[in-house]
């Protein structure tokens, strides 16, 4: 008997993971050539992966919900000695003691064979207990320029982590390698491999640190998949503007002193005042309150005004949003805004909630930010950023005076809104803040 | 433009055609049918072992590509292909094996046999039809008695290299027949988008190429479509546009995904009509097949197919140098320069 390492193969075209999405095996289970062990879902779609032997199932090294690498084993199957007469691994690349570049990657990397090996071998070669570097020896992969710059800084490329398609080892990877070592006397002079410079000569390393890596999963893989698709797709212009916030802050200090003069215990924010303003501004210019698509090749404009709210939670960013924002006074924007907030941060808020936005507001603000270029979150069209009050010296009259300042940024889709757009929208908005009264005059 | 129908799906004969193939002829036909068959279900397996590179499926056009291949005599006729039609070029005297090495990426053990009258597989999209209609007129004119089938699909039908070769062949009178399986999807474009046309049969008119349209599910209709074709291109009439409606019961190949756009009601009647069944339907009704013969058929088939897998696993990938090979008659400096790092080990 012996152990068949089953490293996932790559299933689609270029892949490096899936997901496992539903083992049809268990530990144990007798199995036949070209029987499915599971299912699992790539980037393309879901597949069904084959067992490529006849034996048992020894091991499955996932559960449902886990990204498994390409190459990194899957399952550890048994089998008879006499059962395996496949699959013959391909042929491993050939050592080349003439390259002076081979010679980079360590030997025992050179020699032993490539995915699929393991049939016939002893039990051991199930090396669970073993280091990843071990499990998968394979040829490091890298450039030969690559290779080349390895070479002039004594670095042994099998020591770098490499971050290119596949683990591909790339320069800026061995250079990376060498600052993390905190040997950045390497500089451009060759080292020699064996002969180290002396701790006399060497800088003490800051501070050690070791190098961790987590999977991305969850909320951050997709805020990392929506940021990707919206960066990419998503052609953005940002514009920035300084607001005297003078007659805000007024205007926020008279409604706190009406809730606290009509004896209710509330205080409301800016962020109501700024969802009005939004709100007013949105109804002025309907492309800010629209989306475009490009497959249908058509435009929407929203009728309601939902004003997603970015809010910051220890898992990552989430977006509930204020449905039909227009609808609702100060005090009511107030209110669901906060409830909202308490629901993401403590996780119990619904996927409804957080979904039909037509607009977003951020508030890199109450992290003491000043201006930013906020994303957009496709499908819509726009997003606003507003930081922190602050004073701030501005000249008045041609003299210097100092006014309590609101910056803002308003990054827009540059497909759907053009630059004159932008300054109608920003104006709008500007005018409603610095004079808070004139959102009285306008429907919501 | 009326259909030609002989084969019903329930596998009796339609009108008062006569037999277009013998009783041993059809179970000929039917074990080949599904031998590839076979070949799909293990080279999908074997793709997702990451044993083998991308591979594309005949399954459902299985009457289509055989009953198409049966006019050609594989000693004088030729067979320029697409990508998708094993069965025929098995026919014609390809290996197994060196087949899906194309597929695995190994040029050199996929080279087609000295004497095998077969192209190299295309990928792109029409541009094995210029060839074609080329190596055809190159026939006629050396008074070679051969004649030249190619492959093509509904979405190849809409590049400019289909309609170029339409043409020429037409004006030529080339010993060519055009092979085009409309299997209803280019990759993952319907039929409805691919072409405002009734038919892709009635291009041929444009040309002056006489067409033919039949049931692809049919071997019997697409097999005497192809005979009548072939035998016009061997008398020197010219060309001939067959389409043969046939529908792709599986993915456009395995990097492909066709539960995110096919409507599985249709793929559901489409299944009803199965070019396989009807063929046994038919041998059955007529006492020429039993349920042991056909697991003969199967048995015999599986054997074959393991033994060329067999075969495969020893297939390594392709050297290095190869990338290089039979592309350019004389070398650039900057790709020799490649050629020689590559050589020497830098990278693999």
């Amino acid at each position: 008997m012996s152990s068949f390492e089953y490293r996932l193969p790559d299933v689609g075209e270029g892949l490096d993971a899936a997901e496992i999405i539903t083992w049809h095996v268990s530990v144990g289970d007798a199995i036949v050539p070209d029987q499915v062990l599971a299912d699992v879902e790539t980037d393309k779609s879901v597949v069904e992966v084959p067992s490529p032997v006849e034996g048992t199932v020894a091991e499955l090294t996932g559960a449902p919900g886990d990204l498994i690498d390409v190459g990194a084993v899957f399952a550890i199957i048994t089998v008879s000695d006499e059962a395996t007469h496949e699959p013959a691994p391909a042929s491993p690349p050939s050592p080349d003691e003439g390259d002076p570049y081979a010679t980079m990657a360590a030997p025992e990397a050179e020699t032993a064979a490539t995915a699929q090996d393991g049939v016939g071998e002893g039990p051991s070669a199930a090396g669970a207990g073993e280091s990843d570097a071990l499990v998968t020896p394979r040829r490091v992969l890298a450039s030969p320029a690559t290779r080349r710059v390895a070479l002039g800084l004594g670095v042994d490329l099998a020591s770098v982590r490499g971050s290119g398609p596949g683990g591909r080892v790339t320069k800026d990877d061995v250079h990376r390698h060498i600052d993390d070592a905190g040997s950045s006397s390497a500089g451009s002079e060759p080292a020699v491999a064996d002969d180290p410079p002396s701790a006399a000569t060497r800088p003490a390393p800051p501070e050690s640190r070791d190098t961790t890596v987590t999977p991305l999963r969850g909320l951050r893989r997709q805020i990392a998949k929506n940021m990707v698709a919206s960066w990419t797709s998503v052609p953005h212009i940002t514009d920035f503007r300084e607001v005297d916030a003078t007659a805000l802050v007024a205007a926020r200090r008279t409604v706190n002193a009406h809730l606290a003069d009509s004896g209710r215990d509330e205080k409301i924010t800016f962020l109501p005042f700024l969802v009005r303003a939004v709100s007013i501004a949105l109804a002025t210019s309907p492309k800010f309150n629209a989306s475009l698509d490009m497959e249908g090749e058509e435009i929407s404009y929203f009728g309601p005004r939902n004003i997603g709210l970015a809010v910051s939670t220890d898992a990552g960013l989430f977006v509930p949003v204020l449905k039909n924002s227009q609808a609702m006074s100060l005090v009511g924007i107030s209110q669901a805004s906060e409830a909202l907030a308490d629901r993401a941060r403590n996780r119990t808020i619904s996927s409804e909630e957080m979904s039909d936005g037509t607009f977003t507001i951020t508030n890199y603000g109450s992290y003491g930010g000043w201006l930013g270029t906020p994303i957009i979150r496709p499908p819509e069209s726009a997003i606003a950023g507003f930081g922190k009050i602050e004073d701030r010296v501005v000249a008045v009259n041609s003299a210097p005076a100092v006014k309590p300042i609101l910056p803002l940024a308003v990054s827009a889709d540059h497909r759907l809104i053009d630059g004159a757009d932008m300054g109608v929208f920003l104006r709008t908005l500007t005018n409603l803040l610095e004079d808070p009264v004139r959102m009285m005059a306008e429907d919501f | 433009m009326l259909r030609r129908e002989i084969l019903r799906p329930d596998g009796s004969i339609s009108g008062d055609s006569g037999p277009v193939l013998s009783i041993q002829e059809t179970l000929d036909a039917l074990e080949r049918m599904l031998l590839s068959k076979r070949i799909d279900e293990r080279a999908f397996s074997l793709q997702r072992q990451g044993r083998m590179g991308t591979y594309s499926a005949v399954r459902g056009q299985e009457a289509s590509v055989v009953g198409s291949s049966l006019a050609l005599d594989p000693s004088v006729d030729w067979i320029v292909p697409q990508y998708r039609e094993l069965p025929a070029l098995l026919r014609h005297g390809l290996s197994i094996e060196g087949f899906l090495s194309y597929w695995k990426g190994n040029s050199e053990a996929a080279r087609i046999p000295d004497g095998v009258k077969v192209l190299p597989p295309q990928i792109g999209l029409a541009a094995q039809l210029p060839h074609a209609v080329g190596l055809a007129w190159g026939l006629q004119l050396q008074g070679d008695p051969g004649a030249v089938m190619t492959f093509i699909g509904d979405g190849g039908s809409s590049e400019g290299d289909f309609h170029e070769s339409l043409n020429l062949a037409g004006v030529m009178k080339a010993p060519v027949v055009f092979l085009l399986q409309n299997n209803g999807w280019a990759i993952s474009t319907p039929r409805s988008k691919q072409s405002a046309a009734d038919t892709f049969a009635s291009r041929g008119e444009g040309y002056g190429v006489p067409s033919i349209l039949v049931d692809g599910n049919d071997l019997f209709a697409v097999s005497a479509a192809a005979r009548e074709a072939v035998g016009r291109a061997k008398s020197g009439e010219g060309p001939t546009l067959i389409e043969s409606q046939t529908y792709r019961l599986g993915a456009h190949n395995t990097a492909d995904d066709p539960s995110k756009y096919v409507d599985s009601g249709e793929k559901l009647q489409w299944e009803e009509l199965d070019p396989i069944p009807r063929v046994i339907s038919y041998l059955r009704a007529r006492d020429a097949i039993t349920d042991a013969e056909i697991d003969d058929i199967e048995a015999r088939n599986e054997a074959e197919v393991a033994r060329a897998v067999d075969v495969l696993d020893t297939i390594g990938p392709a050297s290095a140098e190869t990338l290089f090979d039979h592309v350019s008659s004389t070398m650039s400096i900057r790709l020799r320069r490649q050629r020689d790092q590559i050589l020497k080990g830098a990278s693999r």
